[in-house]
């Protein structure tokens, strides 16, 4: 008997699978979203599934959706190892106030969740079914007409509506768009028309990034394509150079791209890589004495040289370390610097300059003038590194049109 | 010799009575330059592909920059325009590029351009709003520093923006500037930078059409400014050198480092102001000449009056270091009136 129940589900999940797989090539972007999500729910019994369609169908655009499907999938389980299961609720209300709602996600969800601005007792109607905590996040803000910040203390949700920019959710994480500028710049002998795109990934609270901001840019993303709806190409270089970001949010890893003003609207699609540590380590290295040398699992960390001075102080130290494809440049798995004095004295650094290798580096730290006479420098080292590469395609980002 | 001092440049021009020369001739750019030199003071340095090319410059009368660019447009070749026009011993840098116009006002001693225009529409997670940003840089003779880096400060005022229709683009007082993710007037051409004798502000006005410009866009910069005078130090710890606004004494000199070529060494100094509250960036601009013609950026701290001088890498320590010491300090106004401001769009 229990085999027929177990047989008949089989049946019903791959029907599912396949009215989901056909869903994926309508023409409208919220069917393809939902049927995407549907078989992300459904996970690894989908593939099979997949895998056939991935080598029958004829339309471009849709084997790429299988086949980011085929990657998204078995990520899953990986980072389900790694970081825990991803934050999920299935909750429903209808005409609740959004205080109401927001007690009763705040739990499952493992977030306080604030209101700073909006009506606690404004009603709202939500549904939301095996959803993550960005989904989660997400329906709320949209059925009552406001937006959220996450914030290092929490949730909290405030007036105002964010721009309606395409959103693919991954787990723990939310890939969208945060911001779109059409730029029109002149100059003499230089003028261009120009749209600046900002993708961003926003990742659970529980996961640390190994490499810290300005290194992401390199790595986060790596876009394939800015195309019109036609599929016109419309990437492009700004005149001013690539320039750096400089508002960020926290828990969120973003990036910029140019793109022609050609169009009222863009898709983007590339690769999201993203490497969060797994393992932090604390290394201490003695200022003064015989052995200034610290070993973590295979790396091997010396001070040497500390230089006091009435400006600046500076630590200088080498490393040897075993190689580790992907992982982030070895002084960018330095962190959290510290010297340390009696009675528990310190003062935090920054680096300065130096030199490496994918085995080997010498980097120096600058640190205020000291009141103290250090004992200590001791910093955080990433000893295990989780890359993390999700497909993407971001399509109808709606790009703004001058108005007087 | 604990006391070493020695003015090198005794002549300063008067910031009120702003230095002019007549220049009507044909002559090669070299002998236009060196009259301009001659008559202002103002120190020249000239990288051409054609010395000796004759050029004929009628002026009357004209100021340190009018001279200049009157040479450099009759040449149509060189150039002196760009972020930074001058080196840290304040001689205006020409170089082989092509000359390019843009709107541009006398101001006294000082030159007043207008040498970019961006619109942003924007949609954000942190809002939808759309602004204008004109950027206007402001140059200094070579005896006068204008940006906080030598010492000064540049104060920009907008008095008055009406767009190409006449409507007043000037945005409310105490507007905020729009929050953004990214800042685009953060990167390198569109953002406010200093140098040496340079500053540059990106004033935001509300959203206009760029292409047609502004009927008007008139202000002032207003300017503390002083002038520099050269002063020589032996870099040897306890020298010092008293100049008009304190005494700067070496604390230090250590070496920090060797290379095949040469030696670096790193020299701590302590500026004692006669005025305590006074800052050192007022005090010292942010250049050291090793007295051989090489200068060097200084990394000046904005607090404390204590900073270090790396120079190097050199084969022996030099016998005199240059610094640049600020007195006369006053507050002067750069007033402008730009109309029918537009960009050509390339």
């Amino acid at each position: 008997m229990a085999t027929i129940v177990l047989l008949a589900a089989a049946i019903l999940l791959q029907d599912d699978v396949s009215r989901q797989i056909e869903r994926l090539k309508s023409d409208a972007i919220d069917e393809r979203e939902s049927a995407i999500r549907e078989l992300e729910a459904i996970g690894s019994a989908a593939l099979p599934a997949l895998q056939k369609e991935a080598a029958a169908v004829q339309d471009l655009e849709t084997r790429y959706r299988i086949q980011a499907l085929l990657k998204s999938i078995p990520r899953r389980e990986a980072l389900a190892k790694v970081f825990g299961a991803t934050k999920r609720v299935t909750y429903s209300a209808r005409e609740a106030p959004l205080r109401e709602v927001l007690d009763a996600l705040g739990k499952p969800l493992g977030e306080t969740l604030r209101l700073e601005g909006p009506d606690a007792g404004s009603k709202l109607t939500i549904e939301l079914k095996n959803a993550t905590l960005w989904e989660a996040l997400d329906g709320v803000a949209r059925a009552a007409k406001i937006r959220y910040e996450y914030r290092k203390d929490g949730v909290v949700f405030l007036q105002g509506q964010e721009p309606a920019f395409p959103v693919r959710y991954s787990e723990q994480f939310r890939i969208s768009v945060v911001e779109v500028k059409r730029i029109q710049y002149r100059k003499p002998g230089s003028s261009e028309d120009l749209v600046l795109v900002v993708p961003e990934i926003e990742y659970q609270r529980n996961m640390n990034p190994a490499e810290k901001y300005g290194a992401f840019r390199s790595s986060v993303f790596e876009i394939e394509q800015i195309v019109d709806p036609q599929g016109n190409n419309l990437r492009s270089r700004a005149p001013w150079g690539p320039g750096s970001l400089s508002s960020r949010r926290p828990f969120g890893i973003q990036e910029f791209y140019y793109a022609k003003a050609d169009s009222k609207t863009l898709t983007i699609q590339g690769v999201a890589k993203a490497k969060f540590s797994k393992l932090d380590q604390e290394v201490v290295l003695p200022i003064e004495g015989e052995v200034r040398e610290a070993k973590v699992g295979d790396a091997t960390f010396t001070l040497s040289g500390y230089t006091p001075g009435a400006t600046r102080s500076t630590v200088t130290i080498q490393g040897k370390i075993p190689s580790t494809p992907g992982a982030p440049d070895p002084p960018l798995r330095v962190k959290k610097m510290m010297l340390l004095g009696p009675d528990n004295q310190r003062v935090t650094g920054q680096g300065d300059r130096g030199s490496f290798s994918s085995t080997e580096f010498t980097y120096t730290y600058e640190f205020p003038p000291l009141k103290f006479k250090p004992e200590k420098f001791v910093f955080e080292w990433t000893a295990e590194i989780f890359s993390i590469d999700m497909p993407f395609r971001l399509e109808g980002i709606p790009v703004p049109q001058p108005q007087d | 010799m604990n006391l070493i001092a020695e003015l090198l440049v005794a002549a300063l021009a008067s910031l009120q009575d702003s230095p002019t020369v007549t220049l009507d001739q044909s002559a090669p750019v070299e002998t236009h330059l060196a009259e301009i030199q001659r008559a202002t003071g103002g120190k020249i340095k000239v990288h051409l592909d054609e010395p000796g090319k004759a050029v004929t410059v009628k002026v009357k009368d004209a100021s340190f920059f009018q001279a200049l660019d009157a040479v450099c447009r009759a040449h149509g070749g060189v150039t002196y325009f760009g972020r930074t026009f001058a080196g840290p011993d304040g001689a205006v840098d020409l170089r082989p590029e092509p000359w390019v116009e843009y709107p541009v006002q006398y101001s006294g001693p000082f030159r007043l351009t207008v040498s970019e225009m961006v619109r942003v529409d924007q949609q954000s997670s942190v809002g939808s709003r759309a602004w204008t940003r004109v950027m206007l840089l402001v140059f200094g003779p070579p005896w006068i520093g204008v940006s906080e880096e030598s010492g000064a400060k540049a104060d920009f005022q907008v008095l008055e923006a009406k767009d190409a229709e006449g409507r007043d683009v000037l945005p409310p007082a105490n507007d905020a500037d729009p929050e953004e993710r990214v800042r685009v007037a953060a990167y390198p051409d569109m953002a406010n930078y200093e140098s040496s004798n340079s500053a540059r502000k990106a004033l935001r006005l509300r959203a206009f059409d760029i292409d047609r410009g502004l009927s008007i866009l008139k202000g002032k910069v207003v300017l503390k400014v002083a002038e520099a005078g050269d002063v020589s130090l032996a870099p040897k710890a306890g020298e010092s050198v008293a100049g008009d606004s304190g005494t700067l004494k070496i604390d230090t000199v250590s070496e920090h480092s060797k290379s095949i070529d040469g030696t670096t060494w790193r020299i701590q100094l302590t500026f004692s102001p006669k005025d305590p509250k006074r800052k050192l960036r007022s005090l010292v601009e942010d250049g050291v000449g090793d007295g051989n013609g090489t200068w060097r950026e200084l990394r000046l701290p904005k607090q404390g009056l204590t900073f270090e001088a790396v120079i190097g890498p050199l084969p022996q320590l030099p016998t005199a270091l240059i610094f640049r010491v600020r007195k006369g300090e006053r507050s002067v106004e750069a007033p402008f009136e730009f109309r029918n401001l537009t960009l050509k769009k390339g």
